[in-house]
């Protein structure tokens, strides 16, 4: 009788554990999120947020909540060099974190030097920092406001609830700021007033939306490009593309670069919506945003290459093909290029310099 | 794709079919879904009542009882006696296990369909994407709408509480003690009652009657309560298929039920 029980007991504790396998109670798992400043570049990934050094690659620390949060989004700078990030887990914290560590100290840690875990949902997008104000999208549908230049614990100075899942970082154009969601808005909210014009778009928007001249460029899930016109909201033009927008569009001398799912990447005028040059079809799918280095456009695919197009061209070089899935947006640090590819063995984070050769690769420290 | 992930798919596909027609109400999904599943698996879950019916006939069979007295330190005779006994009364002692079994990929998938649908992270939006079939406007769909009366179906089920309670980070889970108690009233009521105090299989279903409730509102309490809504619909209806054939034990509910019942 007692062989049975603990038969029983084994049983049900393998079933247990083979539910918990399947995916976890808040799947977790999904690319890192990367910033750099002068110094270091700002890795989330999973449960840990690296410093990594940018001058050699080495890890100069590594930060895990004691809730073992799951970090994902794009770290934000504050005005003094700190770090913003919210988590994903139980607790769902945003974080600002003192990077510089503690000199006296053995195995010194950054600190925390202030948290808000109010938020409902998951921290997807990243802040937007405007001096010392904090305007923080939570998937929860709120955009929760703060001032860091209060003291003590309570910043929050406001919530906006907008609804819909808010994973894209905001723009600005310094009165307004502009927010997309996943369910079919762009919010555009006056940043002295904090009334809000919501513009309804065929689908989902997950990038950040290019700003200038009184327009809004957003690529959305409904397969089309489109500019807003911030004072009322009215639709300028849309663009028809291929497939699915999944990053924010980069504007550059009036050019709009940005890709699709179907691994398509145009040039289109903002002026008017047409298209500069033909596309281009890499190698693959294209989710994260382009980036400007030295006045040529960068962009990577999910097949791992890391391509340079040269403004005016439509013949992209491939600079490095990683044998690894990119999504997360590159960052330009000083004179390199960071890619952080998604679940590589070897590397967490690579290093290129402007000729695709590569400086170095980073595996944390065990 | 490998053969479980077109699996889970199937299960993805279908919820958002569900999903679409109904008007984009997941919790309504969840339990059509469930009624589809229950549907499916009606035959194989009447089999299983009344094998395990059978099987617990055969406890209180004489003969079965002599040769388990006769052969009691002889195990290898007693399982080629028992063995003889299951063919000779048409019974496979197995029967009654293997729907559970089959059951087991169906909670497992469709735990991963609730989670993959709600999808809450980019990656599990891209996947979403790509998992879908044609039939279906992906565009229209995002984001679905995981709300279903007042739970979050993509996340654990709580009503906030006034106070703060350590172990109850969620509230008060109301959904994870109906999933208990239904679970265990559908247990019990499937306990046919036994004459034989050496009884183990009705020992094992009175163990299982202990922690499958205890188990199914552990998960119920932790994971996504779209899980929960499943657990509880599927409850309803297997207690609801034993009542229609006949078979609910219902002063098993009762304390003590099962001893009078056995007089």
């Amino acid at each position: 009788m007692k062989n049975n029980r603990l038969l029983l007991i084994l049983v049900l504790a393998l079933m247990a554990l083979t539910l918990s396998a399947c995916g976890g109670r808040v799947p977790t798992a999904t690319w890192p999120g990367l910033a750099a400043d002068g110094e270091n570049a700002y890795l989330a990934n999973g449960t840990t947020l690296y410093a990594i050094r940018i001058s050699d690659g080495e890890q100069v620390w590594a930060f895990s909540s004691d809730e073992k949060s799951t970090f994902y989004a794009n770290p934000a700078f504050t005005s003094d060099g700190q770090l913003l990030i919210g988590s994903t887990g139980n607790d769902r914290t945003f974080y600002r974190i003192n990077p510089e560590l503690n000199p006296d100290v053995e195995n010194p840690q950054p600190t925390v030097t202030w948290s808000f875990n109010d938020a409902k949902d998951h921290w997807v997008a990243t802040p937007l920092v405007v001096g010392e104000i904090v305007y923080a999208p939570n998937a929860d549908g709120n955009i929760y406001i703060f001032d860091l230049s209060i003291t003590g614990e309570n910043k929050l100075v406001d919530t906006v609830e907008l609804g819909g899942k808010l994973w894209a970082k905001p723009a600005t154009d310094g009165e307004r700021i502009f927010v997309a969601s996943l369910d079919h808005h762009l919010h555009i909210i006056d940043m002295k007033t904090l009334a809000v014009d919501t513009v309804v778009l065929g689908g989902a928007v997950n990038g950040t939306p290019a700003i200038q001249d009184g327009k809004a460029y957003i690529g959305s899930f409904d397969s089309a490009l489109i500019a807003i016109n911030a004072a009322d909201g009215s639709v300028d033009w849309t663009t028809p593309v291929n497939s699915w927008i999944w990053g924010g569009p980069l504007l550059v001398d009036g050019v709009l670069y940005f890709g699709d799912l179907e691994g398509n990447f145009y040039m289109l005028n903002a002026a008017d919506g047409q298209a500069k040059l033909d596309s281009i079809q890499p190698d693959g799918a294209i989710l994260a945003s382009p980036i400007l280095v030295d006045g040529k456009i960068v962009f990577v695919t999910e097949n791992g290459t890391v391509y340079m197009l040269e403004v005016g061209s439509n013949s992209p070089v491939s600079l490095e093909k990683l044998e690894a899935k990119i999504y997360t947006d590159p960052v330009l640090a000083g004179d390199l290029i960071l890619v952080a590819p998604f679940q590589d063995e070897t590397s967490l984070l690579v290093a290129l310099d402007k000729e695709g050769k590569q400086a170095w690769s980073f595996t944390p420290k065990k | 794709m490998s053969p479980w992930d077109l699996f889970v798919s199937i299960f993805v596909n279908s919820l958002l079919w569900i999903y679409n027609l109904i008007g984009q109400n997941f919790g309504v999904a969840i339990i059509l879904f469930t009624i589809l599943i229950r549907v499916v698996t009606w035959p194989l879950n009447g089999a299983q009542l009344k094998s395990a019916k059978a099987m617990q006939d055969l406890q209180n069979d004489k003969d079965y009882q002599a040769i388990q007295k006769k052969y009691a330190k002889d195990k290898e005779k007693l399982a080629q006696e028992q063995m003889r006994i299951y063919k000779e009364k048409g019974i496979n002692p197995f029967s009654s296990c293997l729907p559970t079994l089959i059951q087991l990929p169906v909670i497992f998938a469709l735990y991963q369909s609730v989670t993959r649908s709600l999808a809450s992270t980019p990656l599990a939006l891209l996947q979403l994407t790509r998992s879908i079939g044609s039939f279906l406007d992906v565009n229209a769909l995002i984001p679905l709408n995981s709300k279903f009366l007042w739970m979050d179906l993509g996340r654990p089920e709580g009503i906030p509480l006034p106070f703060e309670v350590s172990f109850l980070s969620n509230g008060f889970p109301t959904l994870a003690i109906v999933v208990a108690i239904t679970t265990y009233v559908q247990t019990k009521l499937t306990t046919p009652p036994s004459t034989n105090p050496n009884d183990q299989s009705a020992a094992m279903t009175g163990m299982m009657a202990i922690y499958m409730p205890l188990l199914l509102g552990w998960f119920a309490l932790t994971f996504p309560s779209g899980l929960a809504v499943y657990f509880i619909t599927s409850n309803l209806l297997g207690i609801a298929q034993y009542a229609m054939m006949g078979r609910a034990n219902w002063r098993n509910l009762l304390p003590g039920g099962n001893k009078t019942a056995t007089k």
